[in-house]
């Protein structure tokens, strides 16, 4: 890592941070001008994030997604990204933003501190299909993630159905049911494309499209699982706490499969 | 037989069978597969759980996804959603939503429908100017239909053909599947390896390894591919890739040229060759004293050995007709120190044969066992080894699938058709604009396939912008 990469690291490290605790607090205080504070450091963090990872991909000679500490980094990235335009469409989703902060600035402490030295990006990732996968993967991440932080404040909201501030500040609970199926619909398309590139990849690099490895199959897994939430909401027409829950967990599933995957017995995949 | 379809063509067996192949899927990617983690991890993760392993053994979830207890149901899954996508589109066309409704009965629309009633000032004409001016705005087609008496039916539409998003989504999964049987049915899959300036012709007999479909009918095309050059390309302290120029003939003409790093692909006649990885063939030419007869003269690959950090390039080659086993190990850029012989760089700067030879029968008795630099002769018994050149080889994944096309084909198809589902949604307005000369009624209904919640923001949006033009309560 170089200095200047370091410095933007920090700036959108401790941006996230703020960002997050600014949420927060106009969480707790019931305040707006927290939270469009807390927008601004976020959009600053996000600013220096990208201006971080583009020094790192002209530095490397190649687009993030080689190593442990890129693949976190992309994904926070990419996760205050799509809560920004998010909100920026209905800012009364930015409740959430203290959760969406907290996971970015997360993802990036845990890609840190596995190891942020720049290496030579390794024969089987030199493939463009390889840097599209990587890019969907975390795009589908971020509308999940961004989705189930909706059906969070679904649950939350559902639970205390005379809260005073819940009333007044965030969404009815019929637009956080409908924003979680749209975004968790744009996830299933994004997903599907990580799908799609990533057997373009492996095809380049290992010679089969498909291998049922366990990374393949828990990526698999999660998409027929999205695919079953998109089912029951449109053809069985369920609603409510019941979908906000399977969000939730099929959320879960995605990052055990991502973060928790080499943890388990006998898997292991691309990394 | 109908009755069989009735069942597949509901879209509650459809989600079912999704849950249970998504089931069998967590079932299988959480049980080891024995094709996936080797023979070895195999049989101790079946030492450590018996039970579990005779129970994954006897339902074939050790190879689940071969097995007929996932096949089964994932064709079930296939068969339910062709069954369903059918009847969708033959609804579709029975019951075909007309864009226009009957005007008397906006209140009561059947869906996800939305209404309001607004009253205001203003000619009946100048209203429907209004309504036409803030659909268009909105992106809606719009159409009016004069019911008489100074009643208009405005209709705006957009996502007109968003129902076949859907339907080309779930119809593309029997064109992946149809792929996916063409590809396991009649593909080619094999390693090779060439040295440099050497060729490689793509038949069955010059694969290292090599597996054919049972409908494959050895189809090779017989075109030769020569590896014109290889080299190191180094960035700093690392050596980042090595390139491989390839050049084909066919029917003894040059066809085709390119150079290919590690991982990249180089594709002649739905023929792709995967550049893998690379090592070092020594030429060695072995003759007897005396006669001069020549037993070998030729390049011999050594193989590529990983050990910690160290690269080793070794391997023994048996030349029947003198019965003699040469064992030999390669330092590309010979070095000895204190922990005896090794490479200084992976370069072939100072390359060094470290040789053994022994009878093929004569168990322990070597005939000669030492170094032999790049150009030096050795002599044993009756016999003169000659140690003249050091190249390349690199080595080549290869694959013939025929299914590939129609199985990308159908991923594009499948994705395109997902995304015009999520983008794009049926949305209906109709305006029923009525009244006298100065005064206006004006009914607002609306449906699209979009969840409510969001199309009523849609719609209130749309009705917002009518009371304001009108200057309606």
């Amino acid at each position: 890592m170089t200095e200047a990469e370091l410095i933007l690291f920090w700036v959108t490290l401790s941006a996230y941070g703020l960002a997050a605790a600014s949420f927060l607090f106009g969480l707790i205080r019931k305040g707006q001008g927290a939270d469009r504070v807390g927008v601004y450091l976020a959009a600053v963090g996000l600013a220096a994030h990208v201006a971080g990872l583009t020094h790192r991909s002209l530095l490397s000679g190649h687009l993030p997604g080689a190593e442990l500490y890129e693949l976190n980094s992309l994904g926070a990235l990419l996760t205050v990204f799509v809560f920004l335009l998010v909100q920026a469409r209905r800012p009364a989703l930015r409740v959430a933003g203290s959760a969406v902060s907290f996971i970015a600035a997360l993802l990036l402490l845990f890609g840190y501190l596995s190891n942020p030295e720049i290496s030579p990006l390794p024969p089987e990732f030199r493939s463009e299909w390889f840097f599209v996968h990587i890019f969907f993967s975390f795009l589908a991440f971020a509308c999940y993630a961004t989705s189930a932080s909706a059906s969070g404040l679904y649950l939350w909201k559902s639970s205390y159905p005379d809260n005073g501030f819940l009333k007044s500040r965030v969404p009815s609970l019929e637009i956080l049911d409908a924003l979680s199926f749209r975004l968790v619909s744009f996830g299933f398309v994004f997903h599907a494309m990580m799908v799609i590139s990533g057997s373009f990849w492996a095809y380049t690099a290992w010679g089969s499209y498909w291998s049922w490895d366990p990374i393949e199959t828990w990526s698999l897994v999660t998409w027929l699982i999205y695919g079953i939430y998109l089912h029951l909401y449109l053809t069985l027409g369920w609603r409510g706490r019941r979908m906000a829950l399977l969000n939730i967990i099929a959320l879960v599933v995605i990052v055990l499969n991502f973060w928790g995957l080499g943890h388990l017995p006998g898997q292991g995949g691309h990394y | 037989m109908l009755r069989i379809y009735r069942f597949l063509a509901s879209r509650k067996t459809a989600l079912v069978l999704l849950v249970l192949v998504t089931v069998l899927s967590v079932a299988g990617a959480l049980l080891p597969q024995e094709h996936l983690v080797g023979k070895r991890a195999y049989e101790e993760w079946k030492a450590a759980n018996p039970a579990l392993a005779a129970l994954s053994g006897f339902l074939g979830l050790n190879r689940y996804a071969s097995s007929w207890l996932f096949l089964a149901p994932l064709f079930l899954l296939l068969a339910s959603t062709m069954a369903c996508s059918l009847e969708r589109i033959v609804g579709h066309f029975r019951d075909r939503p007309s864009r226009w409704v009957d005007g008397a009965d906006l209140r009561n629309l059947e869906g996800r429908a939305c209404y309001t009633l607004l009253h205001g000032a203003g000619p009946a004409g100048q209203a429907v100017e209004v309504v036409e001016r803030v659909l268009r705005r909105a992106r809606y087609a719009v159409d009016v239909q004069p019911l008489g008496d100074r009643r208009y039916l405005v209709s705006g539409e957009k996502g007109r053909w968003g129902f076949w998003g859907s339907i080309i989504f779930h119809l593309s999964f029997m064109l992946i599947f149809v792929g996916a049987l063409l590809s396991a049915a009649g593909s080619l899959r094999g390693t090779m390896h060439i040295v440099e300036g050497q060729a490689f012709v793509e038949d069955h007999g010059y694969y290292d390894r090599v597996m054919e479909g049972p409908l494959f009918w050895e189809s090779h095309r017989r075109f030769a591919v020569v590896l014109k050059d290889y080299w190191p390309v180094e960035k700093g302290e690392y050596v980042v890739d090595y390139r491989a120029t390839l050049e084909v003939f066919d029917d003894f003409h040059s066809v085709k040229e390119d150079t290919v790093g590690i991982g990249e692909r180089f594709v002649y006649e739905g023929v792709h060759f995967s550049h893998k990885s690379h090592g070092y063939a020594v030429k060695v030419k072995l003759m007897k004293q005396g006669s001069g007869e020549v037993l070998l003269d030729g390049y011999l690959s050594l193989a590529v050995l990983f050990e910690e950090d160290e690269v080793s390039y070794t391997d023994y080659y048996e030349v029947e007709e003198a019965g003699l086993r040469l064992d030999m190990h390669l330092y590309p850029d010979f070095a000895s120190g204190e922990g005896g012989f090794t490479t200084a760089s992976p370069f072939a700067n100072n390359p060094y044969l470290n040789l053994a030879v022994t009878g093929i029968e004569g168990g322990e008795s070597r005939l000669f066992q030492g170094l032999v630099k790049l150009g030096q002769t050795v002599r044993f018994g009756e016999y003169v080894l000659s140690f003249t050149d050091v190249r390349y080889w690199a080595s080549f994944y290869v694959i013939y699938d025929r299914g590939i096309p129609v199985i990308f084909f159908g991923f594009w198809v499948g994705f395109f058709g997902l995304l015009w589902r999520v983008l794009v949604h049926r949305e209906n307005l109709w305006i029923l604009v009525e009244g006298g000369d100065n005064r206006v009624r004006v009914e607002a209904a609306g449906r699209s396939e979009a969840p409510k919640p969001l199309f009523q923001e849609v719609f209130d949006r749309v009705v917002l912008d009518i009371k304001k033009e009108v200057a309606m309560k």
